[in-house]
């Protein structure tokens, strides 16, 4: 699976980009979009920011909103189910860093 | 301020740490009483804590019910029975002040619970007797609403206490970090509550990333003690398919497909071969006393089929409802939607849709499930009075020890708020004979180096690779099953993970929500948990609730009915006492049980709670 993830660091005024990972996962293994962030996060790069303090991983909490494939949706529900995968930041509010925008 | 001119800095009187019941019960009683409050949570309040993860229920005893609170309940489940029954299923190792403490004061607070809930529009749904039942997202909002009684408290959200400021001996505030701001900053108070629940340091997660023991990280490094670090409770948790990895509801489902329908799965390992429960421990264990036990029956089953290597590659059994006609099934998912299907969207538990699942259930095919943990009976050394050994320091919730002894039978829920409630008083009666100072200097230096540490080192082991780590270790040693081999091996990779990679946890980028900086602050409390957890799973040669040796089955009560009990050093080292539990009703047992199913079996138990089904 091809993993597109818009990155912006967190200064103020920086200007974003988009990294690609390719994570050993297919659409058939049913993962969620968490798990692949958790994957990229573990094995290629822990600065990868994505909301994961107080995460309840089971769409509960609500919190950790983002954009998959250009819809809004919440990372721990959502089943990554397409060979390329591209995540971006909520529109509504400013970008803090990479995929995390002010609560 | 204190020599650290760059940190900003707030004052009041009484800062608590945590967002949910703990937390909240305690901000509102140290309101009531006249306090100013600061109230510091990781996550939001009504969004945040295990509490938003419970099943769930919470209970009273009868006469409470029916005395305290007005509601129609069978009297004849006292207090004192309640109370019994706590101390001994919790096989007597509770502190028995904390335990009184709980079910004295618990009715009223649950009383006033149960207003908020109806305040905020999401009533719990009453069930016979003082028995309740909603999910934990409505549990949270429930407190949200509580909290909303204390106007005056200061709320600060998304905010991570790092450390106890000290001043002579005695707290002087705390150092916190902003996280989406990245910014490190002090709140100066007079008494410190700490109220951020529990720990959990395995990989298999059915509770919130939050949950890496902070409470008691920080407590330990102000100079408490921590107690009974070895006991965590596991329950049923899915292990695939991976999108319902974590979820509980082969646990809600064992519970409301029996209790509607009858339908009890059987247990099969990978090859579909029986996991068999004697008869009588299902009679007389699990479904007979209120389903609380029915997690350790479980925990001790599947646990010694999968240490033996009949799991399936994903580490669980598989539930197998296949001996029911279609008809029967369809029974049982009916009764289980009947409970669960109010608080969730169709063919949901939680967010998780589990239609897929439920089809299964449906054609008698198997639901992979293994054993995820959920609470921790171990924490911060606590009195009745929530007061910690550190004066000026206390915990409430699922952040202290002793309510529950080896095994956490009553509700983590009421816990959270009957002692959150208690500290908050405490604090505020301590705060009020202290005059405000400033932390020393040395103290607050320390604590800001050590939080800097990480992120100023810009080469090194990534902390997200350190929690791994971290739990890997746990998964292999320190899980249901325990031997002496393999917890020595989880201590010494635990050691060599604190010795050798910590000093080295390094952060890219800048301080802005950066996640590496938190975790590699949240690792250090996770490792005082787990190696005082393993270092007690170590000496404890018995088998006592859910600290299960596979080499050492037996019950030992003349030998260890006692707490472990873990001072810190100035100089790192570790001081270990044992002390028998403090008794005020309930004498200890003597002589040996053969494991700790058989213990239920005891004659002596007698029961004293609501009997179900
Ligand atoms: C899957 C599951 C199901 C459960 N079901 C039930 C049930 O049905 N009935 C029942 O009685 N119990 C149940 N429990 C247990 C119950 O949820 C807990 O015992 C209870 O939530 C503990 O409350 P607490 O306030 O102590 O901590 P928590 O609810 O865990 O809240 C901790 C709070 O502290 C905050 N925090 C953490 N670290 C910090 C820090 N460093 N600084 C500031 N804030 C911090 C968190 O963000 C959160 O707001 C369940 C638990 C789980 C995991």
């Amino acid at each position: 699976m091809h993993v597109e993830i818009y990155r912006q660091d967190d200064e103020n005024n920086s200007v974003g980009h988009y990294d690609i990972f390719v994570v050993p996962y297919t659409d058939e293994d049913k993962v969620t979009v968490m798990d692949v962030l958790d994957y990229i996060s573990l094995h290629y790069d822990g600065s990868l920011a994505y909301y994961k303090h107080s995460v309840c991983d089971h769409g509960i909490c609500g919190r950790c909103g983002l954009r998959v494939n250009g819809k809004a949706a919440m990372a721990c529900t959502t089943i990554a189910e397409t060979a390329h995968l591209r995540l971006d930041p909520l529109r509504s509010k400013d970008v803090v860093r990479d995929l995390v925008v002010v609560p | 301020m204190a020599g650290n001119s760059e940190l900003r800095f707030l004052q009041t009187d009484v800062v608590v740490a945590g967002g949910a019941g703990a937390g909240v019960t305690a901000a509102l009683a140290a309101f009531r009483a006249g306090a100013d409050v600061i109230l510091v949570s990781k996550g939001k309040v009504g969004r945040s804590g295990n509490v938003v993860m419970a099943g769930g229920s919470l209970s009273v005893d009868g006469y409470s019910a029916k005395k305290v609170m007005g509601l129609e309940a069978d009297e004849s489940i006292s207090p004192e029975g309640w109370f019994d029954s706590l101390v001994k299923e919790g096989f007597y190792l509770s502190d028995q002040p904390v335990v009184e403490q709980f079910t004295s004061d618990g009715p009223a607070i649950v009383k006033e619970y149960i207003q908020w809930a109806q305040r905020a529009n999401v009533p719990f749904k009453q069930l016979k007797d003082g028995k309740w039942v909603s999910s934990g997202r409505n549990f949270a909002l429930a407190l949200k609403e509580g909290l909303r009684d204390a106007p005056g408290v200061e709320i600060l959200e998304d905010t991570s206490v790092i450390d106890v400021l000290m001043r002579d001996g005695r707290p002087a505030g705390i150092l916190a970090l902003d996280i989406y701001r990245g910014e490190l900053f002090v709140v100066l108070a007079k008494a410190v509550v700490l109220g951020t629940g529990g720990y959990q340091p395995f990989s298999l997660k059915n509770s919130v990333t939050d949950m890496t023991g902070d409470g008691v990280g920080i407590g330990f490094r102000a100079g408490a003690d921590i107690a009974d670090m070895e006991f965590l409770l596991s329950l049923p948790t899915a292990v695939a398919p991976p999108y319902l990895r974590g979820s509980i509801l082969p646990y809600v489902l064992i519970v409301y497909c029996g209790l509607k329908g009858g339908a009890w799965p059987q247990f099969r390992d990978a090859h579909g071969d029986l996991i068999a429960v004697p008869e009588e421990i299902m009679e007389k264990t699990a479904f007979y006393k209120g389903f609380k036990l029915i997690k350790l029956v479980c925990t001790y089953y599947w646990g010694e089929a999968i240490f033996h290597g009949r799991g399936t590659k994903n580490g669980g059994i598989f539930l197998d409802y296949s001996r029911y006609t279609p008809k029967q099934r369809e029974e049982a998912v009916k009764g289980y939607f009947s409970v669960q299907g109010e608080y969730y969207a169709t063919n949901h538990y939680k967010g998780d849709d589990i239609s897929r699942v439920m089809d299964n259930l449906r054609d008698g095919k198997g639901i992979e499930t293994g054993l995820g943990f959920e609470y921790s009976c171990g924490g911060l050394l606590i009195d009745e009075h929530m007061r910690t050994t550190v004066p000026g320091i206390f915990a409430g919730g699922e952040t202290g020890s002793g309510t529950f002894g080896a095994m956490r039978v009553g509700d983590g829920l009421v816990e959270m708020l009957v002692q959150g409630y208690k500290a908050g008083e405490s604090a505020a009666a301590f705060a009020r004979n202290i005059e405000p100072g400033t932390p020393d200097k040395e103290s607050t230096r320390c604590c800001v180096e050590r939080a800097y540490a990480p992120l100023r080192r810009k080469t090194g082991i990534s902390p997200v690779l350190v929690q791994a780590r971290i739990e890997k270790a746990c998964d292999a040693g320190f899980g249901f099953r325990r031997t002496e081999a393999g917890l020595l091996a989880a201590l010494k990779e635990l050691r060599r993970i604190r010795t050798e990679d910590m000093p080295h946890m390094a952060v890219s980028g800048g301080p802005r929500y950066n996640i590496e900086w938190l975790t590699a602050l949240q690792m250090e409390n996770l490792m005082v948990c787990v190696e005082h957890g393993v270092l007690a799973a170590l000496e404890r040669k018995e088998s006592r609730g859910n600290h299960i040796r596979d080499d050492y089955p037996q019950v030992d009560h003349d030998t260890w009915t006692v707490r472990q009990i873990f001072t810190p050093m100035a100089d790192g080292g570790i001081n270990m006492r044992k002390e028998t539990p403090r008794v005020t009703k309930v004498p200890l047992l003597r002589g040996k049980d053969e494991n700790v199913m058989q213990f239920f079996l005891r004659p002596d138990l007698d029961y004293k709670r609501y009997q179900w089904g």
